[in-house]
């Protein structure tokens, strides 16, 4: 049954849930849609957490034709990926430093966002290198989806403490 | 007839020998008794740590190739760098490989790429009810080691024809690279180690000193008991069962589990931390983090956190009296339908909360917090957004 996907980073905590069988061929089908396609981030984000608990095993896809083209399919597809995360992230973030006055809390969250950009950067480079990586894309992917978590996550926490409008000094 | 039954088991062998090979990387062992750190410098690599008998320490590091070309096997160990040295009574111990390695590796090669045929990914309906998970559930968790098999792994995968026609996947055309790195080292010595891009799984309760810095490392330890241990991890994963004594710095961990801690620094943000039970004088220092407290030791003396923007779940102490107290601002706290919230002020003082229990017991809970969320629960916790 599918379902909602925001609901799987509420239960990241219990993974003794069995893993999905079919958590890669997810993973591929994101990847093989066609650029024209429009990629929700969210999916993403779903598919990248399912690999991020189940992957142990690591693997390469290689494909003769595309290698010897500059712009795999793959490399085109992660583009695309990257460009709608990164737009996500930026919408994310223009209604986080809306929604808060607090000036060290927006400097803290530029300081994590700009550390992972750092390291996006990095990995991006080894993506350069080796594109038919699955781990590589994964943990691009990964960075991406943290971006985004982590901006949505504070806009969850601070809407919950903005509906307190009354004082309370109580003992249970 | 039984001569050509010999040759077929003998071309069979033959045709196995050839596809896998192992490579030797680095094989050696160093007398225990002259050194008393180990240095340990990985980058790319996935590497088991067990406990030496003999009081040596022991490197065995293969690679198993199946299906590669002798051109791609020389390649992939291009790519690796392994060094040691003694230095007075230091060893240490160097390796890098330009292809981050797993426990095991599978390429497919296919001309038209491959697809997938089956369902699409499903998930079981998520609770918004969390129970208390005893100590015992986080270990069984920790030492969870489960490998996909190339027949599960090849399950729904399929080539493509160049037509858009699917076919099945021979696994003749799977390359697979294993690892196989075990360090052996005896329990009590002392270990340094900076670890970028790798997996290490220890296999002994270490009692020596650890310092240690990892980066996008995925750690899985059984008890670390040194009280001078010093932990500074980024991304990456972190479980280990019983940590006892010494300061932990976390920053951005996933999957980050550990059974029971006592007489423990934390230092964290951007993290989520479950822990099975608290133990003596635990102190958390956290920026927008989020804990599950499942239990309390019987004797767990004084609990304290100071946080900011933080979400801490926490199991009521089991069996166990005990005061609660809380101070900060801009804080909610929930305890079934209940819900307290003390709104946050201009200047943003610290003011007294909550408190719970006889302030006399020995057992404290003490949470300072700003901007935060605070569950409690008996036996389970609902959350309710």
């Amino acid at each position: 049954m599918k379902r909602d996907i925001r609901h799987i980073f509420k239960d990241e905590e219990d993974d003794l849930k069995p893993i999905p069988k079919n958590h890669r061929a997810e993973f591929l089908t994101k990847l093989r849609k066609p650029k024209s396609q429009k990629q929700n981030p969210l999916v993403w984000l779903g598919v990248a957490a399912a690999l991020v608990i189940a992957l142990t095993i690591g693997f390469n896809v290689f494909n003769s034709d595309a290698l010897e083209n500059n712009t795999t399919p793959i490399v085109a597809q992660v583009e695309n990926i990257e460009a709608e995360y990164l737009a996500s992230i930026e919408a994310e973030w223009q209604s986080f430093i809306a929604l808060t006055e607090d000036e060290k809390l927006v400097k803290r969250f530029r300081k994590k966002l700009d550390e992972l950009d750092m390291d996006y950067q990095e990995i991006s480079k080894q993506f350069k290198n080796d594109s038919n990586n699955i781990l590589v894309i994964e943990a691009l992917v990964d960075n991406l989806q943290t971006r985004l978590q982590i901006l949505k996550d504070i806009q969850k926490h601070i809407k919950i403490l903005n509906q307190n409008n009354e004082h309370h000094e109580n003992t249970f | 007839m039984k001569t050509l039954f010999k040759i077929l088991v003998l071309m069979l062998i033959t045709s196995w020998a050839a596809n896998a090979q192992i490579h030797k990387i680095y094989n050696k062992s160093f007398d225990a008794n002259s050194i008393t750190t180990l240095d340990l410098n990985l980058d790319g690599v996935y590497v088991k740590i067990e406990e030496s008998l003999d009081n040596k320490i022991h490197f065995n590091y293969t690679i198993e190739f199946d299906n590669y070309s002798k051109k791609a096997i020389e390649e992939q160990l291009e790519g690796i760098k392994t060094i040691a040295k003694i230095v007075d009574s230091k060893l240490v111990f160097e390796t890098f490989s330009e292809t981050p390695l797993s426990d095991v590796v599978y390429s497919i090669e296919s001309l038209h790429g491959i697809t997938f045929e089956g369902d699409y990914m499903t998930f079981k309906e998520t609770s918004e009810i969390r129970w208390r998970k005893p100590k015992k559930y986080f270990y069984g968790m920790n030492d969870d080691t489960k490998v996909e098999t190339l027949k599960e792994y090849l399950k729904d995968l399929r080539g493509l024809d160049g037509k858009g026609e699917t076919h099945k996947i021979d696994s003749k055309n799977v390359k697979t690279l294993k690892t196989n790195f075990i360090i052996k080292i005896p329990a009590d010595i002392n270990l340094r180690i900076r670890s970028f891009d790798s997996h290490m799984t220890f296999k002994l309760d270490l009692t020596g000193l650890v310092n240690m810095n990892a980066r996008n490392t995925n750690l899985k330890f059984m008890s670390l008991t040194n009280p001078l241990n010093n932990f500074d991890i980024a991304n990456g994963k972190f479980r280990s069962n019983d940590l006892k004594g010494g300061a932990y710095k976390f920053n951005h961990v996933s999957d980050l589990k550990i059974a029971s801690v006592d007489h423990l620094n934390i230092d964290s943000e951007f993290t989520t931390i479950i822990i099975g039970e608290v133990g003596r004088k635990v102190k958390i220092v956290d920026f927008n983090g989020k804990f599950w407290l499942n239990n309390f030791s019987k004797d767990f003396y004084n609990f304290q956190m100071d946080t900011e923007y933080s979400e801490i779940n926490l199991f009521y102490p089991k069996d166990v009296k005990f005061y609660f107290e809380s101070y900060g601002h801009d804080t909610a706290f929930y305890e079934g339908n209940n819900i307290t919230n003390i709104t946050a002020n201009r200047k943003n003082e610290y003011s007294k909360m909550m408190t719970i229990g006889e302030e006399e017991s020995p057992n404290t809970i003490k949470i300072n917090a700003a901007h935060g969320i605070i569950r409690f629960g008996k036996d389970f916790i609902e959350i309710n957004e």
